[in-house]
């Protein structure tokens, strides 16, 4: 297809400290819309390096990016904050949630940051995202008392909140037992089959990368397939 | 709940360590309410001390001084030469003040002169019965007078213009009068220094509330005194003047002793001791209320600083979601904002409290001055200084953390 979601041209990157070395050489990659991707690779290959820069959390690099048509090279770090709470979410290995607030006002952060729906309708979508996700009975607790499983289905549901173009993954099922990864799989799984989400993970899990649509291995800094 | 998002965030953090963020603003509370009550009681130290020596003491006082050493006639004529001379002693010069009736009136025509009195006054001696004081009698226009130092209201026994219907009256100071045991309709002796006696009847009794005065002055009519000294009726000695503005007695001062080749001297002169005094309260006020509002800064700082090491993920997960730098700075800013805003309101109250215990705190002035409790200033600015401390403050402490959390590298956080 010639419309993709993500496309990246030419990446490169250099650690400079303790010496120089290029963790990232000429990267290529681009993604189209609805598809489910996992980044494997042994530690230290640059994966997650490749995938802080996709996500625009790192700009630090050489070569081009652009995702939904935007490009983002040379945007200010604010633009960028801005660009990710409209385009991106995350999902990472620990939840990250708020330990002090509710799983509903989690979930309404984001919208609330990027401004555009009212308080009620920031609301009712983030009952849909917990309905969706089968958490809508634990909406009102604190997310701190919430079981391991729930706070990553919730962290999931908060990634959805402002329908992103893509979803990154870090290693999202990487602190889960079996039972929860099946079913986060199963979740990733009917996002991009049904809703049509795009879907980018790094993971060490070679079950759930099988599961995904596309397997892009890594090697010393350099994609291999 | 339509509170701005970074804000709910900071808030809803402090709501979550109860006793973390009551320590801190306990630190502001502190400081800010020792700031209030220090400044309220020295303010009301300073400005009874001042409405006090004002009460007593004029503006500018021109006199004839005898102590200035003049320079003896064989100088003049010889500069020169090698001089023998011994025991030379200082010319016999009377502390008269020639035309000070005109004077006095050319200033009476000055619109910053509030009021003129021209005075004779002498050192005397008390005598009733047994008791002898020491003790100094003034002449008075008692009209004027009371219109520069409002004797009227401080007199406890008579009238002010008893004086003006007996001749041979006087008006005597409460100390002096009680330690003569002498009551209104007495006669006193009183003697001057060059042996001259004469027999006062006294009509009344003042009290300022000032030792200083009321041991030792008595007020007699102008005439009585020249009589006493011997001196013509044109006699005087003092031209006591106030100012409307007091501020520009200085300058005044100044360009009087060189119109009228008197002493002229200004109550800041006059009074230097006094001034010093307040300067010393002033620069201990303001050091201790600093140093305290430092030590609190410093509990700010803390405090923020390790709650921005607890919030690290936070702060991550919260640039992943699309917060600026600034947004993060803001938050953890607001924190240290509402700390600081809740404790000075805190110390508002704590501080006026204080303020209104010292003012219950007894006080015994003896002689020397009229009081029952702590003088306490209570004004409304030192409660909008101290608010606006207790905002800087923790501005200042916590915006150094507020920053580095706003420049926190969230994949530095998120890598572990």
């Amino acid at each position: 297809m010639n419309n993709p979601v993500l496309s990246a041209q030419g990446i490169n990157k250099v650690f400079k400290s303790p010496e120089p070395f290029a963790v990232l050489q000429d990267i290529n990659l681009s993604i189209q819309k609805g598809e489910f991707l996992t980044l494997i690779g042994k530690s230290g290959c640059g994966k997650s390096t490749l995938m802080y820069i996709l996500s625009t959390l790192d700009s630090d690099y050489s070569g081009s990016l652009q995702i939904a048509g935007t490009d983002l090279k040379n945007k200010t770090k604010n633009q960028l904050a801005a660009f990710r709470n409209k385009h991106i979410g995350f999902v990472f290995q620990f939840h990250y949630l708020l330990p002090e607030f509710t799983v509903m006002e989690n979930l309404m952060i984001p919208a609330r940051k990027m401004g555009v729906l009212s308080t009620e309708e920031i609301e009712s979508r983030a009952m849909d995202k917990l309905t969706l996700l089968g958490i809508a009975d634990q909406a009102r607790k604190l997310s701190s008392r919430l079981s391991g499983g729930q706070q990553q289905r919730v962290a999931i549901a908060r990634a959805l909140m402002n329908d992103p173009d893509i979803i990154m993954g870090d290693e999202p099922t990487g602190n889960l037992d079996s039972y929860n990864s099946g079913l986060v799989l199963e979740m990733f799984r009917e996002l991009t089959r049904v809703k049509g989400q795009t879907l980018i993970a790094v993971t060490h899990d070679l079950d759930f990368a099988k599961a995904s649509d596309r397997i892009v291995e890594m090697q010393d800094g350099k994609i291999l397939s | 709940m339509k509170l701005p998002l970074s804000i709910q965030i900071a808030l809803t953090h402090l709501k979550a360590k109860p006793r973390q963020t009551l320590i801190a603003m306990l630190g502001v509370t502190f400081g800010i309410s020792m700031y209030i009550a220090m400044v309220s009681l020295m303010t009301g130290l300073n400005d009874f001390t001042e409405q006090m020596t004002m009460a007593i003491s004029p503006d500018i006082r021109i006199y004839n001084d005898k102590t200035e050493p003049e320079p003896g006639i064989i100088d003049e004529l010889f500069p020169d030469a090698i001089k023998l001379l011994h025991h030379p002693r200082p010319k016999a010069e009377s502390p008269r003040i020639r035309n000070a009736k005109q004077i006095a009136d050319i200033l009476r025509q000055d619109p910053r002169v509030k009021g003129v009195s021209a005075q004779v006054s002498s050192q005397a001696f008390y005598n009733y019965g047994p008791t002898q004081l020491n003790g100094n009698i003034v002449g008075v226009d008692v009209l004027e007078e009371d219109k520069l130092y409002h004797i009227r209201d401080q007199m406890k026994e008579g009238k002010i213009e008893d004086l003006l219907s007996f001749p041979d009256a006087v008006i005597m100071g409460a100390g002096l009068a009680r330690k003569l045991q002498v009551k209104k309709g007495d006669r006193i002796t009183v003697t001057t220094p060059e042996g001259v006696t004469i027999t006062l009847k006294v009509c009344g009794i003042y009290k300022t509330g000032i030792g200083l005065v009321d041991n030792v002055r008595a007020y007699a009519n102008i005439s009585t005194v020249q009589k006493m000294l011997g001196k013509d009726a044109s006699f005087l000695t003092d031209i006591q003047v106030k100012l409307w503005n007091n501020t520009e007695a200085i300058s005044l001062a100044q360009s009087w002793e060189r119109l009228y080749g008197y002493t002229a001297e200004d109550w800041q002169t006059a009074n230097s001791t006094y001034l010093t005094g307040v300067k010393i309260r002033n620069v201990m006020t303001w050091s201790v209320s600093i140093t305290l509002l430092i030590v609190a800064g410093f509990g700010i700082y803390n405090i923020m600083s390790m709650t921005i090491m607890n919030k690290m993920k936070d702060i991550a997960i919260l640039k992943a979601m699309g917060f600026s730098d600034g947004d993060v700075l803001r938050i953890f800013l607001t924190e240290s904002l509402s700390l600081g805003f809740l404790g000075s309101l805190g110390g508002l109250v704590f501080g006026f409290l204080l303020s209104l215990l010292l003012a219950q705190v007894p006080l015994d002035g003896g002689d020397f001055f009229s009081l029952d409790t702590l003088p306490v200033k209570f004004d409304i600015q030192f409660y909008i200084t101290g608010i606006l401390f207790g905002l800087i403050t923790p501005a200042l402490a916590g915006y150094l953390p507020a920053v580095k959390a706003g420049n926190m590298d969230p994949i530095e956080i998120l890598r572990n």
